[in-house]
């Protein structure tokens, strides 16, 4: 027996440290490494099914080719064969356009390693190509982070243990974040009283101490609420002139501007409520408010999340131990960035002398044509100058998480070559001409990080690579070199490598500086724990350009956003389409990766209030279909207490059903991302449906 | 709710109608000279093939038949492993009844005439119809404890609708009601018009007593939320329904037809009957297993 | 019997992650089916208000096991610590211990044909560790524990939650610490 050190690549909070037993060279088990102090010993079910995914049947183990777009006729062909496919068609679509534009990178979160980024550079490598920006993720509130403390950092997630009361807004950990629940309830057993604001009730909610109903998208205007009772009540920080700017200014907006009468109206909750809940986040410290995605996905999301951190920046609650306002951090992610950037080799460098590096990249950075993630097939359609004509796919099942379909299907017809490559089949992959096998993270070397604790560490591969499967980086390492046989010169990317020295070329010095670490070697004994102070802010020194905390911020200003908080009203819904539509996580997934042994289910599960289901006459298991402009669904029905009557619930289950949950969503956007992300959010939760009973 | 345990239903039904015969020997035979030797030889002989044929089916129940003898490991508390060992015991017995019917030569024929016979003859006739009696007598006794063990098999806390003296009865008439009549069926020709009075009554009887107990026993059933789902499931099954018309409605009309109207004689009668019958309580044991309900977590999955 | 070991639930710590669940299949890589350890939700209208509470259920190693007594082929034993063991080697598959527990935890292997279910890790505590499920819940809602009065005189600890067979049955060794509910300030 053996054992490994592997990290879980997902996109989660957790970002867990795992140790895989090895038995003869067979992976047999996995469990959470004990000397991690946020993973504790212990995994989810998702990556405690990692066996099974490894070596699961249904997992594609060579290079397959499409015949025909839709039409599941796939067949195996060789690695040579496939990456001579795609450098040829690459290289003639150069030639025919003068320039790599036509070849377009669709790449996000299936693997947060950093080895991944590979792709990255192999299109750095090849010219000005196509990519996505932004993130269908977290866009508005990293901005809103931004304008207020000067970027967006938490507190480690072990300093909620010490608050007397903690917030979680539009978060649930106990399906999302599993491994800060232990840390709630040792704040619950220290006596801490736990408040659970969001619009349904969920299992994190069942467990605090409170639960509060808050209307979809006025979670903003709700803060604001609570600073004016702070505000009515003199429970505001007094040493805020010491640190903050704007505060007078915001002051002015919470007496001119903010009513409770109407506050309490727009979130549905009380008044009496409202002064209760405000009084008692005033009065106790430490005081910790966590926020979640979810709160951020409408359009008014960026204004929400700097509501709530003005809340709690007048309540003193800022860089105190245990308190502060967190959402999520990139501190720890500060690689060298190599693998994106490849470095140009002087001998075939052609008609410039020796460019430098930095120039280089910088030249190239300019010239990629950049669109925005969340209307990826809407403004790749409207590229003509050149078209789009290759489309790779990776870490990625757009055509199962993306809004506007249509677009996509009209993209999909334009394009002459469409590559995926991923562990399954998907969704996208249907829509594939070639399907390239990558290995899980338990067959290649690779550094992740977290963006939510502090931790830092090395996956190394545990077993051999699955049937013909091949790493990321492994497979941009050879379309490189088969461009370059092909054409020599046409990739600048390395044609070869090893996978640890590269990712140990990933820590330089900054990062070696965060980790406490003299030289990259030193990482690969174990995970590693940034030396960031354990809370957030603490010195009270924030990174605005004021060096204060902004209420009012002149770089809100400069992206034409109002520089105090406010809130904006978010969508409402239309006669044609009653009624919002939310789609959260569920346990057992994140996004579409599922459990590989996941239950079958044929049918998307409706959750909904049964005062609702009365009104249209439908009753538990019933068949329904709800609809709108862009979309229909089938759907079955679950009434549920705790779901208010103008809200529907599709929590994100694997299901096998011909039309995807996606098909009712569009494209509409947040109203930050642009500055920090290159591309406003994704305004998922401002989807709405109209239901009928089948 | 239970499966269709076809391997089941067809080990205690042939089981039973195997012992029943055996029974209905030794009551015929419980006076001298009233059980035919033909009679007895044929009802050994169709006894012991049923027996066989329910042993192996029995084994078609299990994961692992080839490792079936591992079934009499635990007699201290398991009704299965008793079972197993009273019928393997029965088995015994039955090879014992065969040997003396292999060794029964003569036949009395009704109405022989008896100057024929010699004291020694009788004495050892008499010494060979003891021994059959007694043969059938031990025989009856293990394979009704077999049935009976069988059946408490079932006699299981988890499963009201089986937890209480229900199983042990319904297998016991079935044992009787389908013992009598298939051996009417195999005396048809060789029984005096008395006995197969006799067995025709033991039938109704057995019929009759099926119906009663089992209404009471659908009135215990509601009782408890798994029995009256149970029940429910019965009631609303159209198996239930023709089990009732084949097993009870159809047999009592022609058995007291029949016995009203001395038809007893008539064999397509008693082939109907004994067809309605056994197909009856092949539906009733489906429906057995097919109902049971146990007590089980009902939270949401 | 010395002592008699079991789980205690603590419903109010548990989110209903299905880690435990996935936990055991991981140590055993047993199939999707069957389940050794499940976790259930309690039903909402067991409650006066909306609960989303569950509990996770393995082999109850029950005082009385039914199961054993059952058996035909001697395939259960119950150990001086009172864990009750399967043993797949003697199982002829008659499945008659899957009719007789409430729980249905002995289920059917239907590839291997025979029945198969927790028992406790034994191999994991004769070393001194905890039973896989317990070392992987991370919220720390299952611990293993002695069941004795002591335990049982403890405030706040149920030996039976609404949806359960009653304990008469089998005297299982498992202990809950039932949900509490805060207070909900609902729209609906």
């Amino acid at each position: 027996m053996k054992f490994h050190q592997s990290i879980c690549p997902r996109n989660c909070y957790d970002t867990c440290s795992i140790i895989s037993t090895t038995h003869k060279g067979v992976l047999i088990s996995v469990e959470g490494n004990p000397h991690h102090e946020y993973t504790s010993g212990k995994l989810c079910p998702k990556a405690l099914d990692d066996v099974k995914k490894v070596y699961s049947p249904q997992r594609i183990r060579y290079p397959m080719r499409q015949r025909g777009r839709y039409s599941g006729f796939w067949e195996r062909i060789s690695w040579d064969e496939a990456l001579t496919l795609i450098a040829e068609k690459i290289l003639s679509l150069k030639e025919t356009y003068g320039s790599s534009l036509p070849l377009a990178l669709n790449k996000y979160s299936g693997n947060f390693g950093v080895l991944h980024n590979a792709m990255e550079g192999l299109f750095t490598g090849i010219g000005a190509t196509t990519r996505t920006v932004g993130s269908p993720c977290w866009s508005a509130g990293v901005e809103a982070q931004t304008y207020d403390f000067g970027t967006f950092f938490c507190s480690d997630p072990l300093d909620m243990a010490k608050a007397n009361l903690i917030w979680l807004w539009g978060v649930n950990p106990a399906w999302t974040a599993v491994h800060q629940m232990p840390i709630i309830f040792d704040a619950i057993d220290g006596g801490a009283k736990v408040v659970c604001f969001d619009t349904h009730f969920s299992a994190t909610a069942a467990r605090a101490h409170r639960y509060v109903q808050v209307r979809p998208g006025t979670d903003g205007l709700l803060a604001l609420g609570f600073a004016k009772v702070l505000l009515e009540e003199n429970l505001i920080d007094s040493n805020l002139s010491s640190y903050t700017l704007g505060h007078e200014e915001f002051f002015h907006y919470l007496e001119n501007e903010i009513s409770l009468d109407n506050c309490s109206e727009i979130t549905g909750v009380s008044i009496s409520t409202i002064r209760e809940l405000a009084l008692e986040y005033g009065k106790t410290h430490p005081a910790c408010i966590w926020a979640g995605f979810g709160l951020q996905r409408y359009t008014n999301g960026g204004q929400t999340l700097r509501a709530i951190d003005a809340l709690g920046a007048l309540a003193g609650h800022l860089g105190e131990q245990g308190g502060g306002v967190q959402y999520a951090q990139f501190q720890t992610w500060r690689f060298s960035g190599a693998i994106q950037n490849p470095a140009h080799p002087f001998n075939i460098s052609s008609n410039t002398d020796h460019p430098s590096i930095d120039s280089l990249t910088q030249n190239q950075k300019q010239t990629d044509r950049l669109l925005n993630i969340n209307r990826f097939s809407e403004e790749a359609l409207s590229c003509t100058d050149p078209p789009v004509k290759i489309l790779w796919i990776s870490g990625r099942n757009p055509l199962s998480q993306d809004g506007n379909l249509q677009q996509w299907k009209k993209l999909i017809n334009q394009l002459d070559l469409i590559v995926v490559n991923d562990l399954f089949h998907s969704k996208s992959s249907e829509a594939a001409d070639l399907f390239l096998p990558i290995t899980t993270h338990y067959e290649h070397w690779d550094l992740n990080a977290g963006y939510w604790h502090y931790w830092v560490g090395v996956n190394e591969p545990a077993i051999l690579p699955i049937g013909e499967s091949r790493s990321d980086i492994q497979i941009a390492w050879d379309v490189s070199s088969k461009l370059n046989e092909l054409e020599p010169g046409s990739c600048i990317f390395p044609t070869s490598g090893d996978e640890k020295e590269t990712l140990l070329r990933e820590l330089g010095p900054q990062m070696l500086d965060i980790l406490g670490l003299k030289k990259p070697e030193e990482i690969l004994k174990a995970p590693v724990r940034a030396n960031f102070p354990s809370t957030a802010w603490e010195n009270r020194i924030f990174a605005t350009p004021s060096g204060r905390y902004e209420f009012f911020s002149s770089q809100a200003s400069n992206a034409r956003l109002s520089p105090l908080p406010i809130f904006v009203p978010p969508l409402n819904p239309s006669i044609d389409a009653p009624l919002r539509l939310l789609t959260p996580h569920h346990y057992s997934t994140i996004n579409s990766q599922v459990y590989a042994s996941g239950a079958d289910n044929s049918d998307y599960v409706l959750h909904l209030a049964p005062e609702l289901a009365q009104r249209h006459n439908l009753a538990v298991g019933d068949r329904a279909q709800i609809w709108n402009k862009s979309g229909l669904l089938e759907v079955v029905i679950q009434p549920l207490l705790g779901i208010s009557a103008d809200t529907v619930i599709i929590f994100q289950e694997q299901v096998e059903a011909n039309s995807p949950l996606n098909c009712l969503i569009g494209t509409p956007l947040t109203d930050m991302g642009q500055l920090i992300l290159g591309a406003p959010g994704f305004a998922l939760n401002e989807t709405f449906v109209n239901l009928r009973k089948l | 709710m239970g499966d269709w345990e076809w391997p089941l239903i067809l080990f205690t039904v042939l089981g039973q109608i195997a012992i029943g015969i055996i029974v209905m020997l030794w009551w015929l035979d419980r006076d001298r000279d009233h059980l035919d030797t033909q009679l007895f030889k044929q009802g050994v002989y169709v006894s012991g093939g049923l027996l066989i044929l329910a042993l192996l089916a029995s084994l078609f129940h299990l994961g692992h038949p080839e490792v079936a003898y591992r079934a009499l490991a635990h007699l201290g508390s398991s009704w299965l492993s008793r079972e197993i060992l009273l019928f393997l015991l029965t088995f015994l017995a039955w090879i014992n009844l065969f040997w003396l019917s292999r060794r029964q030569t003569s036949s009395h024929p009704i109405g022989a005439d008896a100057a024929t016979i010699t004291t020694a003859e009788i004495a050892a006739e008499g010494q060979q119809s003891g021994n059959r009696s007694l043969g059938l007598g031990i025989t009856s006794v293990l394979g009704l404890l077999g049935i009976a063990s069988s059946a408490m098999i079932y006699v299981l806390p988890r499963v009201p609708a089986w937890n209480n003296v229900g199983p042990v009865l319904f297998f016991l008439l079935t044992t009787g009601l389908l013992g009598a009549l298939v051996t009417l069926v195999l005396g048809r020709k060789l029984l005096h018009p008395t006995q197969k009075k006799l067995l025709l009554q033991c039938s109704l009887g057995c019929t009759i007593a099926s119906l009663l107990f089992y209404v009471i026993y659908a009135s215990m059933l509601s009782a408890s939320m798994e029995g009256a789902t149970s029940l429910n499931f019965l009631l609303s099954s159209p198996l239930f329904w023709a089990r009732a018309l084949l097993g009870w409605f159809a047999p009592l009309l022609l058995l007291v037809s029949m016995l009203k109207n001395s038809q007893v004689a008539k064999t397509n009668l008693i082939l109907t009957l004994t067809l309605f019958s056994v197909l009856g309580e092949v539906l009733g044991r489906a429906l057995f297993y097919l109902s049971a309900t146990g007590i089980q977590i009902t939270a949401l999955f | 019997m010395s002592k008699q070991l079991g789980f205690l639930h603590n419903s109010e710590k548990c989110v209903g992650c299905r880690g435990c669940e996935m936990a055991c299949k991981n140590e055993y890589q047993i199939d999707a089916a069957p389940q050794w350890r499940k976790v259930f939700q309690l039903h909402e209208e067991d409650f006066s208000l909306p609960t989303r509470m569950f509990f996770s259920m393995a082999c109850n190693h029950c005082a009385h096991p039914e199961c054993l007594r059952v058996c035909p082929v001697e395939a259960y034993t119950k150990r001086d610590d009172g864990i009750v063991v399967h043993d797949p080697n003697r199982c002829i598959g008659c499945r008659l211990c899957t009719m007789a527990c409430p729980y249905d935890r002995p289920q059917i292997n239907s590839a291997k044909k025979k029945v198969e279910k927790c028992n406790l890790c034994y191999q994991r505590i004769d070393n001194g560790e905890q039973p896989a499920c317990v070392a992987a819940c991370i919220p720390g809602a299952l611990e293993l524990v002695e069941i004795n009065d002591i335990l049982d005189q403890k405030t706040g600890v149920l030996k039976t939650l609404p949806g359960l067979p009653s304990p008469k049955l089998t005297t299982p060794s498992i202990r809950f610490i039932g949900p509490k509910q805060g207070k909900q300030i609902r729209r609906d």
